[in-house]
């Protein structure tokens, strides 16, 4: 039934994905033809509509941006709420599965729909990237993508030296981190809806109150988080032991277990209030 | 069964429960009759649905019951109106007997279960509300309900859409309210169920859209099943009933049959309700 649960789910937030993933490849698109009006060659004044279009593009590839992550995160949000809260609710809670299999299934889904808008994200800024660095250098003969590659492998040869751990590490370290605050994060979101079912007459107010004290909590978790980071700068200045991954690395860490520890208590609020406190209209 | 409304009576003892004590139908012989569920041959030691002390307080309503100390037993092949004024604690019982709500205190047992998947294979629920997807396309729901319940027949479905002459590829939020409420319908009476949940079926729609429902209730009956039908529009679902049930204040009044209001009052269910609800 999980797969069946999972096969709904995602047609429920395909359509609205597809359509960030338009918008997402539309703004990259248009970016990368901006810089291509751009001449960036120092000796010739760059054209007022060029400057203005690159200026207006990169506001537009930036809300872009911010509006497909924190759009998809809405629509998440809100097909939660729609489809376990209100009259939807009726047909979820009447399936026969279990919640705990409702639940996985808004979560499976979310969390897939999460990552492969990060890919995209990468993607797109991979290209405009490249696009950007190949239009450069074709203004300067003596300097070749060869050289700038050769460049960039020298620097990730002291990657390890700079910054304390090796470079494959790092980023297998950073992957880990983003998809356990993924997770952590669509749970917090759903809690967050489920906790502002207590609020009866005005529940999505309720939820978003929710959101803000969550907010507002892991910021002071946060606060706290970073003391071993202060501490550790404020010794760096006596002692240069620490590389930068060495400071950064504790507070991160907190912060992954405050996280993490927040989405459970979530999760559990969330069963909770789907099998003991639910109560639709 | 007359133990169960007994039990009932006997604890309507608050403020709440004393308009239903004093109501006319307490006064009544029909209490003292033997109920519908001893003369069904399919009562055996596991009862459809049986309903134990239940109560339901919501959160913030203070001591106020919504459903008081309810006992009840339904057998298998029956039609059953469950009647009563509104905010009585019809819907907060269907809830409940759906897993929709948790009771306060006693239980909701179907086939000897409380209420999970397993129970939730042998209902088939027709809420209030319109609960499909605005989004999905009517054959896109008929494939959900298909996916989710092995009984649902996709060709009964079908049939009755074309019959209604509903366009399965038409979306939902094209189609009017009472269109929705017919594909509802259809979705709910295509399975086969052993316990049919209905909730206001009739109520809202025009009149010729109130006797195909009807007619679809009756056709798509398996005599197996019961049927419970929540509704107010008495005289319109008379004729179909074997049993009713009053609740009055959330608590169960009367259980009995149909047949048995006729012969011993000389009243139509609607006359009878009437008298019972007067204001």
């Amino acid at each position: 039934m999980l797969g069946k649960l999972l096969k709904y789910e995602w047609r429920g937030l395909r359509f609205p994905f597809l359509v960030m993933m338009i918008v997402l490849a539309s703004t990259t698109v248009l970016t990368c033809s901006v810089i291509y009006t751009i001449n960036p060659n120092y000796n010739e004044a760059i054209p007022w509509y060029s400057s203005m279009a690159l200026m207006f593009s990169i506001f537009l590839y930036y809300f872009g941006l911010i509006g497909c992550s924190i759009g998809l995160s809405l629509i998440i949000v809100i097909r939660f709420y729609n489809t376990c809260y209100t009259d939807q609710g009726y047909l979820t809670h009447t399936l026969p599965v279990t919640t705990r299999q409702i639940l996985h299934a808004k979560l499976i889904a979310a969390f897939v729909a999460d990552v492969l808008m990060v890919l995209a994200i990468a993607i797109s800024l991979f290209l405009i990237i490249q696009v950007t660095l190949h239009h450069i250098l074709s203004f300067i003969p003596e300097f070749t993508y060869a050289d700038l590659m050769w460049e960039i492998s020298r620097g990730i040869g002291e990657f390890e030296e700079i910054f304390g751990i090796r470079i494959g590490l790092y980023f297998a370290y950073l992957a880990i981190y983003s998809l356990i605050g993924t997770i952590a994060n669509i749970v917090t979101l759903f809690g967050c809806v489920s906790l502002g079912q207590l609020y009866a007459k005005h529940r999505i107010i309720g939820a978003i109150l929710a959101y803000f004290i969550v907010q507002f909590i892991l910021q002071v978790l946060a606060y706290f988080a970073s003391l071993p980071m202060y501490a550790r700068m404020l010794g760096t200045s006596y002692n240069s032991d620490f590389s930068f991954f060495g400071l950064m690395s504790p507070t991160m860490n907190l912060m992954l277990f405050f996280s993490v520890a927040l989405a459970v208590f979530m999760y559990f609020a969330n069963m909770h209030m789907l099998t003991k406190r639910l109560n639709l209209e | 069964m007359n133990d169960n409304n007994s039990m009932a009576y006997a604890q309507s003892d608050t403020a709440q429960n004393e308009s239903a004590q004093s109501s006319p139908v307490q006064n009544n012989s029909i209490y003292a009759q033997s109920s519908p569920v001893q003369d069904s041959p399919s009562y055996t030691n596991m009862p459809l649905l049986q309903l134990n002390d239940l109560c339901k307080r919501y959160p913030g309503m203070g001591s106020y019951m919504s459903v008081f100390h309810m006992n009840l037993i339904i057998p298998r092949g029956r039609i059953i109106g469950l009647l009563g004024p509104n905010g009585c604690g019809k819907t907060t019982l269907i809830k409940m007997i759906n897993g929709l709500l948790t009771p306060t205190s006693g239980s909701v047992l179907i086939n000897g279960m409380a209420p999970c998947p397993a129970t939730k294979k042998v209902i088939s629920y027709l809420p209030e509300r319109t609960y499909l997807d605005n989004g999905m396309k009517v054959s896109q729901m008929v494939s959900y309900f298909a996916d989710f319940y092995e009984d649902f027949s996709t060709e009964k479905a079908y049939g009755m859409l074309g019959a209604l002459g509903i366009s399965s590829d038409a979306r939902l939020k094209t189609l009017s309210k009472g269109t929705k409420e017919k594909v509802q319908l259809i979705l709910v009476m295509s399975r086969q169920a052993d316990l049919f949940i209905l909730d206001e079926p009739i109520a809202g729609v025009d009149p010729a859209a109130r006797d195909y429902i009807l007619r679809t209730i009756i056709t798509n009956y398996n005599p197996g099943s019961t049927i419970l039908l929540s509704t107010h529009l008495i005289s319109d679902i008379e004729n179909i009933l074997d049993d009713v049930i009053f609740m009055k204040n959330g608590s169960l009044m009367l259980y009995t049959s149909v047949d048995s209001i006729r012969s011993q009052m000389g009243k139509s269910v609607d006359t009878y309700f009437r008298e019972v609800y007067a204001c």
